[in-house]
């Protein structure tokens, strides 16, 4: 590997949304759409086709990479990959969360939230 | 349903790159199934909520789509950083090219704007006039199904293709005892109607008024805004109701829908309004409306066996074709022979489609138009080529010598296209903003001479087909020339100096061929013209049988209510006419029921006794006059007198007749003092009158003149007055308007308009034509010596060499200015017999818009020749005298250099 994960940084939300979750579980398309809609209801919605578009380049950049479909995975003529976020997917959110979270711990950040409330 | 979404989005899926598709595409689309088999599983299974989804899955794979393509691009660019390089290339030329293109343009402006000018024109005359062609005869009407309308007009076995006016009880027949029609719309077209309206000032206005079945809207398929159409209960003698037009409800009522149900004043009687039609609704059978009233259909009155008075627009039931609607109304024919006896044995109803029937008139001059707009296109695109071909014969070299120094002929030629690919762009730019106005004029010019014409509009179609047309000969014949000189040897022509190589050679006779041609299509156009000019003056020429100068005409219709009684009609006309008299400047002041040249109108039967004392009857036109209408318009009292102030009501009848009718019944002998029986009554015959026009070609009809001061209890007649004046007439329709308020405040001066108008407005069409024509052949001539001289100009600049050295070698100026005239006589000539000939091949065209004259005519022909030849000859002295004014000493220093 021994690439540096602020390389990527900052990540788009909906990579985000995507790389966070197959950081948990491994997961085929649709269960990556569901889990989203579960774990961020309040943001914009992912669609298959951006889905598609952010797994096709998160597997060019090995943020992600295809694993063995579980045991338990329907048995229907549907193609289902499934995805897994590698050690440098990981990383990457981990150093996402991070930044996300100084930002918000910021002094500046804080007042607004504050002036807003 | 399913199944389609599936497609939807699969077909979607399908248009994304292929290593994405191939990586992605089925997962894609089972994750889509999975989505939707959930939405299934959750209880949310309406086809509203499946397809919601469906649309938010292609939406989202659209925009992943044109990310996906970007993203392949910018990749692909990062590795290699040639990819799009031929594209960039490409770019980077095309611009150069254009950026080069129009610095060459910019460098030989006569030839840039005599380009442009001329396609601009070319295309501006083309879009202009297809544009009224397409409006005006290929658009369909704007009515639902409208291939299924037809007119039905009244035809007898004598004149099968005769369009007249029909019976009420012909056409009630057709609609209720027929099955070929899904409705029948009757119209009482025969005559304008109209009622005065008072406006919310109080000043009178007179609209127009158009009785209808009720079953005249459904026909044409147009519903009302508000209210309602009329029942059949209502086609009935004194059923006051109205239907307003949507102009008249805006300008009359204010746009108030609490007009329906309400009763409104018309020409002093109360009418209950109940409905108000659509804007979008157009009559193209009536033209423009303010009103509708019910027609009285009811049999009895003037809807008897023997008056024609109605039209008809039927709608064929689907599938019933025009063959079968015939025979059954020939059926109709046979019960009416059946159950009136005495009526007319030899008639029936035919059907016309209302399409061919409305167009019918304007068909013939629009195509003639069209060819020669098609002509002008022509002559354009021969002249931009010429102007090409000669510019690329001077750039000969300078293409070889840049292939020679290892140009690549691809961009050589690309340059050529670009510089014609600019011009014909300017050109159909400036030809759009012509074809713009060319429309309007053109709608100026012909207010009502085109059926239809209020419908024109712009339409960007056609200027596109007129831009595409000359962008295909600019570019074919700005490049072609280029793309030889590619070819050709480098040596070869640089060896042959400034002139005389093949390639050249080759292309000065083309261009001769080409202004030759250009010759030759001005000649056909120049001829087309010559024949109207000669058609409209013979229109002009003709004996009208009276004098419409200075003559004012206006109607003035006395409405019912409050001239009942033919004593009250007279004595307003009376009181009228003497007021009119005494305004300065009125010389004369008459009445008549119909203006000459106004075409047919009441057709009575005249019966009378023979000389051999046999019963006799033929049909006459009946005039009601009143006044100094003879007088007015200088029609002479032939044998007898006029009427005088003797005729009244309370005495005994009496006619004039014109001469034509005289000599049909009585032949030679004297009818002063004879009797006549029209409308059953029985008239003397006391004076006969010369003939007057009836129709707008001169044509005379037989005609009989009654007195309104003794016909007025007759009928209710709307009048039209004539008065004479000693000078020019404009004056006079103000203070009429001013002294009738003096006779009574609510009648309405109707449509005054000078006699002479009249005239003009039967030949407004032949007028319309032949102005464009004219311009057209206009056009024509000067872009023909626009050719001439440019190619004879360029001639002499090629040949400057060659005249330097006859000048040197003792040739008289006279000589050399010979051999560039003999140059350009020789094409005139050739051009000239070409078209002469095709002339009198197209020529036959027109017979249907020519009146008095043959569309062979020599003199025309004649003339246009040495019209045509005086051009080419002058297009052809400047460029010979120029010759001669080639130093021989300047020419021999510089050598062969060019």
């Amino acid at each position: 590997m021994g690439r540096n994960p602020a390389k990527f940084l900052p990540l788009a939300p909906l990579d985000f949304q995507v790389l966070t979750i197959l950081g948990t579980r491994d997961l085929h398309g649709y269960g990556i759409v569901q889990a989203a809609q579960e774990a961020f209801a309040e943001q914009p919605p992912l669609d298959i086709g951006s889905l598609y578009r952010i797994i096709s380049r998160m597997l060019d950049d090995r943020l992600i990479r295809e694993v063995a479909a579980p045991r338990d995975s329907p048995n229907d003529r549907r193609t289902r990959r499934y995805y897994s976020a590698t050690e440098l997917g990981r990383a990457v959110v981990r150093a996402e969360a991070n930044r996300l979270r100084a930002l918000l711990a910021s002094p500046a950040t804080l007042s607004l939230l504050e002036a807003d409330r | 349903m399913t199944e389609l979404s599936t497609r939807i989005v699969a077909a979607v899926i399908r248009r994304f790159p292929s290593p994405f598709r191939e990586r992605f595409g089925t997962e894609m689309l089972s994750a889509f199934l999975d989505q939707r088999d959930a939405l299934v599983a959750e209880g949310n299974a309406s086809s509203l909520v499946l397809w919601r989804h469906t649309i938010r899955t292609v939406a989202g794979l659209g925009r992943a789509l044109v990310a996906v393509r970007f993203d392949q691009r910018r990749r692909l660019e990062s590795i290699d950083p040639n990819h799009c390089h031929h594209e960039r290339a490409l770019m980077r030329h095309l611009a150069s090219d254009a950026r080069h293109a129009v610095r060459a343009l910019r460098s030989n402006p006569a030839f840039t704007v005599v380009c442009i000018t001329t396609l601009a024109l070319g295309i501006g005359a083309n879009t202009a006039v297809f544009n009224v062609l397409d409006r005006v005869i290929l658009a369909p009407l704007p009515y639902d199904q409208p291939e299924q309308l037809v007119r039905l007009y009244t035809a007898s076995r004598q004149t099968p293709d005769g369009r007249e006016v029909s019976r009420g009880i012909d056409l009630v027949e057709a609609r209720d005892g027929t099955n070929a029609f899904s409705s029948v719309g009757i119209a009482y077209l025969y005559r304008e109607m109209g009622v005065d309206l008072i406006d919310r000032d109080g000043i009178p206005h007179r609209v127009r008024v158009l009785p209808i079945s009720a079953d005249y809207f459904r026909t044409l398929r147009a519903t009302p805004l508000l209210g309602r159409t009329f029942t059949r209960d209502e086609e009935r003698p004194g059923a006051r109701v109205v239907i307003l037009s949507h102009a008249l409800w805006t300008d009359f009522a204010g746009g108030d829908s609490s007009i329906v149900g309400r009763s409104i004043d018309m020409s002093g009687e109360r009418y209950k309004v109940v409905g108000v039609m659509r804007r979008t609704f157009t009559d193209v059978v009536a033209g423009e409306v303010a009103a509708w009233t019910p027609e009285n259909l009811q049999p009895g009155g003037p809807n008897n066996q023997w008056n024609h008075y109605l039209s008809a627009v039927a709608r064929l039931r689907p599938g019933v074709s025009t063959a079968a609607a015939q025979a059954e109304l020939n059926a109709v024919a046979a019960r009416m022979r059946e159950r009136f006896p005495d009526g007319p044995r030899e008639e029936y109803l035919r059907t016309v489609s209302l399409h061919d029937d409305v167009v019918g008139e304007a068909r013939a001059p629009v195509y003639v138009l069209m060819g020669a707009a098609g002509l002008v296109l022509l002559i354009a695109c021969v002249n931009v080529a010429n102007l090409f071909l000669a510019r690329s014969v001077s750039q000969t070299r300078d293409i070889v010598i840049r292939t020679a120094l290892g140009a690549r002929a691809s961009r050589l030629v690309g340059l050529r296209l670009t510089e014609s690919l600019v011009v014909a762009v300017a050109g159909g730019v400036l030809g759009s903003i012509v074809a713009y106005w060319g429309v309007r004029i053109l709608l100026a010019m012909s207010p009502e001479s085109l059926a239809r014409a209020e419908e024109v509009r712009f339409d960007w179609r056609l200027f596109v087909f007129a831009l595409l047309a000359t962008t295909v000969t600019g570019l074919v014949f700005g490049a072609a020339p280029a793309v030889r000189a590619t070819q050709s040897d480098p040596s070869d022509v640089l060896r042959e100096g400034s002139r005389g190589n093949t390639a050249g050679r080759a292309a000065r006779h083309a261009r001769r061929l080409l202004v030759a041609s250009q010759v030759s299509l001005a000649v056909v156009l120049l001829v087309g013209t010559g024949i109207l000019i000669r058609s409209f003056v013979a229109r002009q020429r003709v004996s009208l049988g009276f004098d419409p100068a200075n003559v004012l005409t206006f109607e003035l219709h006395t409405p019912i209510a409050r001239y009942g009684t033919p004593e009250a009609r007279v004595r307003v006309h009376e009181l009228y006419q003497q007021r009119l008299r005494s305004i300065p400047g009125v010389a004369r002041v008459g009445l008549t029921s119909w203006l000459p040249t106004n075409g047919k109108y009441h057709v009575w039967g005249y019966q009378y006794v023979d000389d051999a004392g046999v019963r006799q009857s033929l049909a006459a036109q009946v005039r009601v006059i009143d006044g100094d209408y003879l007088e007015s318009l200088a029609v002479p009292v032939v044998a007898g007198r006029r009427f005088g102030p003797s005729d009244r009501l309370e005495t005994s009848d009496v006619a004039l007749i014109s001469r034509a009718l005289a000599k049909r019944a009585y032949g030679d002998h004297d009818p002063i003092g004879r009797s006549f029986r029209t409308d059953d009554r029985d008239f003397q015959i006391v004076g006969v009158v010369g003939d007057v026009a009836n129709e707008p070609n001169g044509a005379a009809a037989e005609m009989v003149y009654l007195s309104h001061t003794q016909f007025a209890d007759n009928r209710n007649w709307p009048l039209t007055y004539v008065v004479k004046a000693a000078g020019a007439p404009d004056e006079i329709a103000r203070v009429a308007r001013r002294e009738l308020a003096q006779v009574d405040r609510g009648l309405v001066v109707y449509r005054p308009r000078t006699m002479e108008a009249v005239l003009a407005r039967h030949l407004a069409r032949e007028r319309f034509t032949l102005v464009l024509m004219a311009v057209f052949a206009a056009i024509a001539l000067s872009l023909a010596a626009v050719g001439v001289y440019g190619v004879l100009s360029y001639a002499v600049s090629q040949r400057h060499h060659e005249i330097g050295v006859r000048l040197a070698l003792g040739a008289l100026p006279g000589q050399v200015r010979g051999i560039i005239l003999r140059e350009g006589v020789a094409i005139g000539a050739i051009g000239i017999a070409i078209g002469v000939a095709g002339a009198l091949a197209l020529s036959r065209l027109l017979q249907s818009l020519v009146f008095g004259t043959s569309t062979r005519d020599p003199l025309v022909f004649v003339a246009v020749t040495l019209v045509l030849g005086g051009v080419v000859l002058a297009a052809s002295v400047v460029p010979a005298r120029r010759a001669t004014r080639a130093d021989p000493l300047d020419t021999l220093r510089k050598g062969n250099s060019p």
